[in-house]
């Protein structure tokens, strides 16, 4: 049991080093998918 | 390696699910999301929302809340949950320390899904009496000895589905998310045909709060900012089986956002043109006998599937949180988790008709959980985290912090919650001018957040344990991985 677990996190490290975490364009991306939506309703609401 | 061999410790338990083995692509995670968001509990907040404000306004609240909910829920638990294939709640051991991290899921978390738990299954049983009401003839009561006889049978049901595991859900979910997004347009169409435009726009909420429309306003903002942000505990356990980061934050936002504000919008236009904020009173006078109870139908199995969905990320969650429940065979630690669950079904009105006040106070737990998250993975960790530390049982540990628990974290959790009850009491509706302009989960977030990143550099080094440099490599700690 140990020796998979151990085996999962190698083989998880490596895969993780290959790739690459979300890029900051999604995280902005999202932010002002977000942003727009909030401000639109309170347009729409005012 | 074939999904179905995959050990069971990484499905249903904490260790890291590979490439490999991630059995959801961003079609099918779009539909376990649409799933999820389709579920009836969006039906009972479009209701709760029309208690406070009318169509207009209340059609703006729900955008703009669960927008902000869903984006704070996914950045917060699906994104790293993605990067690593690691259970939820063990990566919060990062955040929280290895029994930091169990004491928040045997107290905020297990009360939110234990919670949302039993008002599906009271909504299954209150179906179900509505469905024996008219093909009986019965009078059955909504909070009497029926409802609860039938919510305990529903939590039977989704007990027998949540054995299945993952692929059941998937399996489940290609089948219920499809018709219950038609089911949801067909109500739509139908209350849009029987009640006049200016009807709709002209009706006025059902028990709006003193103080005015803007009040009223705010106040439903903050209460759908706590259904999106209710995401949170079991999406994380979900995202980790989908292929890539894009997949776990898109497929995620793009299913539970619009098919939550759909199915809200169903809900608060059936809540204001019948005058009920109870989805299991809208379907036969809508629908008539026939199409009524169909519905109805409808609606119980959805919310099997909706509970099996939760059951299965909570107790992936508990099994890392307590040695005796890792244990224990999956079938009876969600048969535990069901019991616990069935415990509300005794007092149905309990949570059901208090459905306001519950999704806030843990909408305002889950936005200050957030903001110490987002701060720590994002901003201090940079998306790294060093994973073998994860599994380390003990000092050995880079996330051992002091006695297992990272107080900074819960520190800042703290100032963010108590700067959500300054602003905002659900409880009372008291709140402070400032709640007016900004909300109380986006300060709680910000308080939360600044406050994790102001203490880093003197709470971590005072417990010991400095905030861990990214990717720590292999053999810098000592200790070998226990899970």
């Amino acid at each position: 049991m140990e020796s998979e677990l151990e085996r999962r996190l190698a083989v998880t490290l490596a895969e993780v080093e290959l790739s690459t975490a979300l890029g900051s364009i999604d995280l902005w991306l999202l932010t002002a998918v977000v942003g727009l939506i909030s401000v639109a309703s309170v347009a729409f609401v005012v | 390696m074939n999904p179905v061999s995959m050990p069971s410790e990484a499905t249903f338990g904490t260790w890291p699910v590979l490439r490999v083995e991630r059995v959801w692509g961003f079609g099918d995670f779009l539909w376990v999301s649409v799933g999820l968001a389709i579920a009836t509990w969006a039906f009972l907040s479009g209701g709760a929302t029309a208690a406070l404000v009318g169509f207009r306004d209340g059609v703006a609240a729900t955008i703009l809340g669960n927008a902000v909910g869903v984006a704070l829920a996914l950045l917060a638990g699906a994104v790293p949950c993605q990067r690593y294939g690691v259970e939820q709640y063990t990566l919060l051991r990062s955040v929280f320390g290895a029994r930091g991290s169990a004491l928040l899921v045997f107290t905020i978390i297990l009360i939110d899904v234990l919670g949302w738990s039993g008002v599906l299954a009271v909504m299954f049983g209150r179906a179900a009496v509505q469905v024996g009401n008219a093909v009986l003839g019965a009078s059955w009561e909504p909070n009497g000895w029926a409802v609860t006889g039938l919510g305990l049978l529903a939590l039977a049901l989704a007990w027998w589905m949540f054995a299945g595991g993952p692929w059941a859900i998937r399996a489940l979910n290609r089948i219920i998310s499809p018709a219950l997004a038609v089911l949801t347009l067909v109500m739509f169409a139908l209350l849009l045909t029987a009640t006049r435009w200016e009807t709709l726009l002209g009706a006025p909420p059902l028990a709006p709060a003193e103080g005015g429309p803007w009040l009223n306003f705010m106040l439903a903002v903050e209460l759908n900012i706590g259904v999106g942000i209710s995401w949170w505990p079991v999406i994380g356990n979900l995202a980790r089986l989908t292929r890539d980061p894009r997949t776990a934050l898109w497929a995620a936002f793009l299913g539970l956002f619009p098919a939550t504000v759909v199915a809200q919008v169903v809900g608060l236009v059936a809540a204001l043109a019948l005058g009920s904020a109870d989805p299991t009173a809208w379907m036969i006078p809508l629908g008539g006998v026939g199409l009524g109870l169909t519905a109805l139908v409808f609606i119980a199995v959805a919310n099997l599937t909706s509970l099996t969905s939760i059951a299965y990320g909570t107790c992936v969650a508990l099994r890392q949180s307590s040695a005796s429940l890792a244990r224990l065979d999956w079938r009876r630690l969600g048969a535990l988790f069901f019991a616990a669950a069935s415990a509300l079904c005794f007092a149905p009105a309990l949570l059901y008709d208090h459905f306001l006040a519950f999704v806030t106070w843990t909408g305002a737990a889950l936005a200050a959980l957030s903001g110490t998250i987002l701060a720590d993975y994002y901003v201090l960790r940079r998306q790294q985290i060093a994973l073998r530390g994860l599994y380390i049982v003990g000092p050995a540990s880079l996330y051992h912090y002091w006695r297992g628990y990272q107080l900074a974290a819960f520190l800042a959790t703290g100032l963010g919650l108590l700067a959500y009850v300054a602003l905002y009491d659900p409880q009372t509706l008291a709140h402070a001018p400032l709640f007016m302009w900004l909300t109380a989960s986006g300060p709680a977030v910000i308080v939360a957040g600044v406050s994790r990143l102001l203490m880093a550099p003197i709470m971590d080094r005072r417990a010991g344990r400095p905030t861990p440099p990214p990717c720590v490599p292999r053999g810098r700690e000592t200790g070998s991985a226990s899970s």
